[in-house]
């Protein structure tokens, strides 16, 4: 009892007074109608330690996993899929696009209908500190494997497309990923959008295209 | 007497901005061009500043929100050849804009960099120009703009309170930064007044001032971050 055993006595009393108590139906649809009619319904005996009030399975532990999605697992042999690792970069990838794309949606532009409204693209980040212009974040380190310096200008570049941004670093950066905000355009009206450059990789449980496997590199603008 | 004020707790800003969206929209205040926003001269009356500490994957960040701190003591009226720039009887620091000439000694003697200069006229698009406060006049080209703790609210809020026939309270008077945040770090009210929270909150241990030293005596106050 969380608030004590003359608390609930006095409790379950009130309940019982308004007819909130309904002893349980056999047929749902009377039980709904008693339910209306009271406005309220409580079961005083309710046992919330019972687990096989809430669990179906015999040793009353629950599912997390619903069982009709077991089953699409299963027969598609993808049982272990979604703990499975990301597939590695094969080794010629690696050389041409030697850093990982994080595409990531901004809290200021989060709703993706205010990506024209002017007070939010003149400063649409604090961190890092970015007027106007497109831009993507690395670490010092990596800006300086590359030879870039903050402000510089540069094309992302995938094996299916590419975009020119301004290259921000940014000590949050993980060394050798390069985080892309998306929904941002060039004041020249100019599309800047990380997400035309994802490869074709998709999550194997839902089917969805997989944001964070694309391979990139960075070349002066 | 009336002393407006703000406490702003570090510990809860998340840096999300807001503030600093809100009170662009509040106050009309114009968007530059993006070489000229290179130059620093984008006008941000709310400006949330951010110090970075670590590199990756031990960040760590804290954000100083910033407003005008509405001195009692101003430095940018000393300087201000013409009266421009005034402190009234309730502590708040305003502009006239008609009077100044753009001498910018204003903005040259706020150590907060508070004051924001026009270097050129406002620009509005026309869904822009609907979208506009009435309550709040545009700056020309060449004139200083500052924060005012969104004084037009304090007037209507005033207006309301004598058609209503009571006294102001607390809450009828918020600027829009105060209003907009959504994690309640920005307190407002009468510094003087204890039934206001901020009187309370200036008095907590935690409270500070930007360049106290300055002797500037600033009626904004920071509760300083507990690690």
């Amino acid at each position: 009892m969380i608030l004590g055993d003359e608390f609930e006595l006095r409790h379950h009393r009130q309940m019982e007074q308004r007819g909130w108590w309904l002893p349980e139906h056999s047929d749902f649809e009377r039980f709904w109608e008693e339910l209306v009619e009271r406005g309220g319904w409580v079961d005083l005996f309710y046992d919330d330690t019972d687990p096989s009030r809430v669990s179906r399975r015999p040793d009353g532990r629950i599912a997390l996993m619903p069982e009709e999605l077991l089953r699409f697992l299963d027969a598609d042999g993808l049982m272990g899929a979604p703990f499975s690792p990301v597939s590695r970069t094969s080794l010629a990838a690696a050389v041409e696009f030697p850093l990982r794309l994080i595409p990531y949606r901004l809290s200021t532009l989060a709703s993706g209908t205010l990506a024209l409204e002017r007070w939010l693209v003149e400063q649409p980040s604090l961190l890092p500190e970015v007027f106007w212009i497109p831009w993507v974040e690395v670490s010092s380190g990596t800006a300086s494997e590359l030879g870039v310096a903050d402000g510089t200008m540069v094309w992302v570049v995938s094996a299916r497309d590419r975009y020119r941004a301004r290259l921000k670093i940014y000590p949050g950066t993980a060394p050798g990923t390069v985080c892309a905000p998306y929904r941002l355009r060039h004041p020249d009206g100019s599309q800047a959008n990380p997400l035309r450059l994802l490869d074709d990789s998709r999550d194997p449980l839902t089917g969805l295209s997989a944001w964070f496997t694309t391979q990139i590199r960075l070349e002066r603008a | 007497m009336t002393r407006w004020g703000m406490i702003i707790d570090l510990d809860l800003c998340t840096g999300c901005g807001a503030c600093e969206v809100a009170c662009k929209s509040e106050n009309n205040i114009a968007t530059v061009a993006p070489d000229q926003a290179e130059m620093g001269r984008a006008i941000s009356w709310m400006k949330v500043q951010s110090e970075l500490e670590g590199e990756f994957p031990d960040t760590g960040v804290l954000f100083t929100p910033r407003p005008c701190m509405h001195c009692d003591n101003p430095p940018c009226i000393k300087v201000c050849p013409v009266g421009a720039t005034y402190i009234n009887d309730e502590g708040i620091v305003g502009q006239i804009y008609p009077r100044c000439i753009g001498c910018r000694y204003c903005a040259n003697a706020c150590p907060y960099t508070a004051k924001y200069f026009n270097w050129y006229g406002p620009e509005w698009s026309p869904s822009e120009r609907r979208h506009l406060n009435p309550d709040v006049s545009t700056r020309p080209k060449g004139v200083i703009e500052k924060c005012t703790f969104c004084h037009h609210r304090l007037q209507k809020a005033r207006e309301n309170a004598r058609v209503d026939r009571r006294e102001l309270r607390e809450e009828d008077y918020q600027p829009a930064c105060a209003e907009i945040c959504p994690t309640g770090a920005i307190t407002f009210g009468d510094l003087d007044d204890h039934t206001h929270r901020v009187a309370e909150l200036k008095e907590d241990p935690r409270a500070m001032r930007l360049m106290e030293d300055l002797g500037t005596r600033p009626k904004v106050y920071y509760l300083a971050s507990r690690e």
